[in-house]
């Protein structure tokens, strides 16, 4: 057996096919749409090992949801596995059963801009793969037998997260920082919408989003553009365009106008402070001195908030992220704290760390030290077709999939000015929210 | 695929294991060697507080200059430790590997054991204990270990609360004891995969590691026993908490097996078929697709090194209110499973993702370096990478079903739930 053989990817580009047209390549990644039914295909190539990434990412996420049907995206994901015409479990081609008995890592997930499903497997399989996810996109069963058996299951999700002091945290911090947005919403859902949503309300959202104009195909690994296209071709042009425009969606959160705070008391042992800021959507520009200033507080045991309060003995561990999503994103920092220490002292902490960003800057030192755990992350995510797929799955989702590659070059471009005046806008009290996971001794 | 492997015992004792694949310009590298809980039976966490030690300073760099230097070059490293080995796993940009090998090595070979930092790391491993402590998988996962072995056995573990006592009591002098007794060369292995080249490395970490010492390279075989219960009560086992919106329930019993016996793999193959993460497998089509009683359910052999005890292990969640319904299905799978063993069909299937699962797990750097350091670390050649699926694709029905009957005893199950739920197992009001 001849692979894992370090073979660049040598771009098979502008390949002309009679049902796609080209629409651009940009670090070695195709993009074509189909003629027929505006579906968007991206394209990666990896020769180094005989595996193959499928990827199918619909623009529809928690963000479509409203009352009533939080957590329907999420659900209906779970009955997307359940069987479609030609891939079901009287025929013998259950979808979990078979491609998963092809040795596939076969999986679905669910976030505020998009859902996607995705297969990783020898490349002799793609094209099963593809013509199962064809098929699903439109012809699922989504009936009420296999809602009523999945309900229990996706609830049992919701326990088992629920069980995590973070997570409820979590939950409440969204839900204080949007209000009218469904961002607000875990995309989990709320229980009593999961037990209830009825089965026409989820097939009305399939009939809605499902459609091949609303998706992305992505390929990446041992598979050539002029491999791929007609395999793609063949199992999705015979899809309809949708026969009606894709809703937009077009609630916007309020402007934040003062500092919000919430807190959740249950058993537990250890604390957690949480100080979140709400920011511009993922596509803003300011988003790359963000990334940067996240890592500035939070990345690695050099980081100013570790120096603060894990190295002082205070915090058991800290992180900072920036979430990006599509219509807004979350700076926020999270300390879970040692026993007994006051979250009160916490929170000033985490506040005088701000504080000092906005007052002094951050040094040349720091601004290359993040710059340069950036590019080491990058590299990681062109680590095998899954990487690549996973990457541009989320840079599809918040509506720009050469972020991906773009990303590195605009990191560059951060100043340390960038980083001061992006913390003196955003990481200000009247945009604030701060959670306290409170542990309550039985 | 073993023709792209480079193996090199690049000292007495410090082998070398890596291959080149399709990444560009990162290295995912993993080391360990035989220094684990089983070295100290009545100090079971010396071995985990001292790999937290590491990255607290050397003789060399002080905490902030290594934290500086490591972050700096964008090199990520951690130390852990397990019941035989202390392990690292790190990623290294292509270009700093000089300055990672020499950092790794001053880490791992000359750590200052400051008291100062001593006290924040034993305060640091106090609250991770503690939020062990209120996680109801790693609480029934430690119920269950105590279950079924003695306390002497290296597969026990001590009370979350004893864990508490040790920490707070260990002195810096157990550490540096340990530290001197076990860590040098002698049973180390490193293993890399990724955009690097194999002289290259091995010239650097032969630089490195050419002073380190000689340390013992055998492992310490269990002297624990296996508890034989006798009252059925006692294999059904509570855990209440408060608070806890779902049950972690564990299912299993102590197994002895060689794991280099083909009647093993005869085993693993068996047990994938019943629990393995696929819902071609019987509990998750069964508990969850046909029952819909859980999100997740699997079954897999654990513990087993060196041909010691290990055992047969069932972990699924519930809702308080169905968990003892899916415990009962579960038992009936298991039982079905035992008796009657498993299918040709079911065979055949097994085979053909086994091929899959192994070419999709090697495609990551990070994936084929544990692969590699997995067959080290299991006295394995090489060969095996490419014999593996073949091995799994020539076991027949005549194997893998008497594997079951000998191995597995559906009546000797110990059962543990931990959530919130009553010592008779209904919901918490």
């Amino acid at each position: 057996m001849i692979w894992l053989v370090p073979i660049m990817p040598k771009l098979d580009k502008h390949i002309n096919h009679k049902s796609f047209k080209f629409v651009r390549e940009l670090g070695g990644i195709s993009e074509y749409v189909h003629g027929h039914n505006g579906l968007r295909v991206l394209i990666y190539e990896d020769h180094s090992a005989p595996v193959v990434a499928l990827n199918v990412t619909y623009l529809v996420g928690s963000r479509n949801e409203a009352v009533g049907h939080t957590g329907a995206t999420h659900l209906l994901e779970h009955l997307m596995f359940k069987g479609s015409k030609n891939f079901n479990k009287k025929n013998g081609k259950w979808i979990w059963a078979y491609i998963g008995g092809l040795g596939a890592e076969i999986n679905g997930t669910t976030m505020g801009d998009r859902t996607n499903y995705y297969e990783v497997l020898p490349k002799e399989h793609v094209a099963k793969a593809l013509a199962m996810e064809a098929d699903r996109m439109v012809n699922s069963f989504i009936s009420e037998e296999d809602r009523q058996s999945e309900m229990t299951v996706v609830r049992n999700e919701f326990e088992w997260g629920e069980n995590e002091p973070r997570e409820a945290l979590g939950k409440q911090i969204w839900a204080t920082i949007f209000q009218a947005h469904p961002y607000g919403r875990y995309v989990i859902g709320l229980k009593s919408d999961i037990e209830n949503v009825p089965i026409e309300r989820l097939r009305e959202f399939y009939k809605t989003f499902y459609w091949p104009n609303n998706a992305y195909v992505t390929l990446a690994g041992d598979i050539s553009v002029s491999e791929a296209l007609p395999l793609i071709d063949k199992y999705f042009r015979k899809l309809k365009a949708s026969p009606k425009p894709i809703p937009i969606m077009y609630s916007e959160e309020p402007a934040q106008e003062g500092p919000r705070r919430t807190t959740v008391r249950r058993a537990g042992e250890l604390g957690i402070v949480a100080v979140a800021h709400r920011l511009p959507p993922a596509l803003s520009p300011e988003m790359f001195a963000l990334d940067v200033l996240a890592g500035i507080l939070g990345r690695g045991r050099s980081s100013r908030m570790y120096r603060a309060l894990v190295d002082t003995g205070l915090a058991a561990r800290v992180s900072v992220d920036n979430t990006s999503w599509r219509d807004a994103s979350v700076f926020a920092t999270e300390a879970h704290l040692s026993a007994n220490v006051d979250h009160k002292k916490i929170e000033e902490i985490i506040l005088s760390e701000y504080e000092k960003v906005k007052k002094e800057g951050i040094s040349k030192e720091e601004l290359e030290r993040e710059k340069k755990q950036i590019e080491v992350q990058l590299a990681t995510t062109r680590d095998g077709p899954e990487a690549v797929m996973s990457v541009l799955n989320e840079t599809i989702a918040v509506g720009d999939w050469t972020l991906y590659v773009r990303y590195q070059d605009e990191i560059k471009k951060v100043t340390l000015e960038l980083v001061k005046a992006v913390a003196n806008k955003y990481l200000i009290e009247d945009l604030s929210t701060t959670g306290y996971f409170i542990p309550k001794k039985l | 695929m073993k023709e792209r492997v480079r193996q090199t015992q690049i000292l007495p004792g410090l082998t070398l294991v890596s291959m080149r694949t399709g990444v560009k310009g990162i290295v995912s590298l993993g080391a360990s060697f035989l220094a684990g809980s089983r070295n100290t039976p009545k100090q079971e966490l010396v071995c985990s507080v001292t790999a937290a030690m590491l990255k607290e300073g050397t003789r060399k760099y002080n905490k902030p200059e290594l934290a500086e230097m490591l972050d700096s070059k964008g090199i990520k490293i951690s130390f852990s430790s397990s019941s035989t080995r202390t392990n690292v796993i790190a990623k290294i940009p292509t270009g700093e590997l000089s300055q990672a090998i020499e950092l790794f090595a001053s880490m791992l070979t000359e750590p200052l054991f400051a008291d100062n930092e001593f006290e924040i790391v034993k305060k640091r491993s106090i609250d991770q204990i503690l939020e062990q402590k209120e996680d109801t998988r790693a609480r029934a996962s430690n119920l269950f270990l105590d279950k079924i072995y003695e306390s002497s056995h290296p597969n026990h573990e001590q009370s979350f609360d004893e864990s508490i006592s040790e920490v707070s009591n260990i002195k810096i002098s157990a550490l540096k004891n340990f530290h001197n007794q076990l860590y040098g060369l002698g049973s180390m292995i490193i293993s890399a995969a990724g955009d690097v080249d194999h002289e290259q490395l091995a010239s650097l970490i032969r630089k490195s590691f050419t002073k380190t010492g000689r340390r013992s390279s055998s492992y310490a075989r269990e002297s624990g026993k296996v508890k034989r219960l006798s009252k059925i009560g006692e294999r059904n086992n509570i855990l209440t908490m408060a608070d806890k919106a779902n049950v972690d329930l564990i299912m299993g019993h102590p197994i002895v097996i060689d794991i280099h016996s083909r009647e093993y793999f005869a085993l693993e193959t068996a047990v994938e078929i019943m629990g393995g993460n696929d819902f071609g497998a019987r509990l998750l089509r069964i508990v969850r697709e046909e029952n819909g009683l859980t999100y997740g359910i699997s079954a897999k052999l654990g513990g087993l090194y060196y041909g010691d005890s290990g055992y047969l292990h069932i972990g699924g969640i519930f809702a308080p209110s169905l968990w003892q319904k899916g415990a009962e299905i579960t038992t009936k799978v298991v039982k079905d499973w035992a008796s009657k063993g498993v299918t040709i069909k079911e065979l055949a299937r097994r085979k053909e993702m086994v091929r899959g699962e192994y070419l999709v797990q090697l495609s990551r750097s990070g994936g084929m370096e544990a692969e590699l350091l997995r067959l080290l670390e299991q006295d394995r050649s090489l060969d095996f990478l490419d014999e593996y699926p073949k091995l799994i694709a020539s076991l027949t029905l005549k194997e893998v079903n008497p594997a079951i009957k000998k191995y597995i005893h559906p009546d000797q199950l110990i059962t543990v739930a931990a959530g919130s739920i009553d010592e008779k197992g209904n919901p918490l009001k």
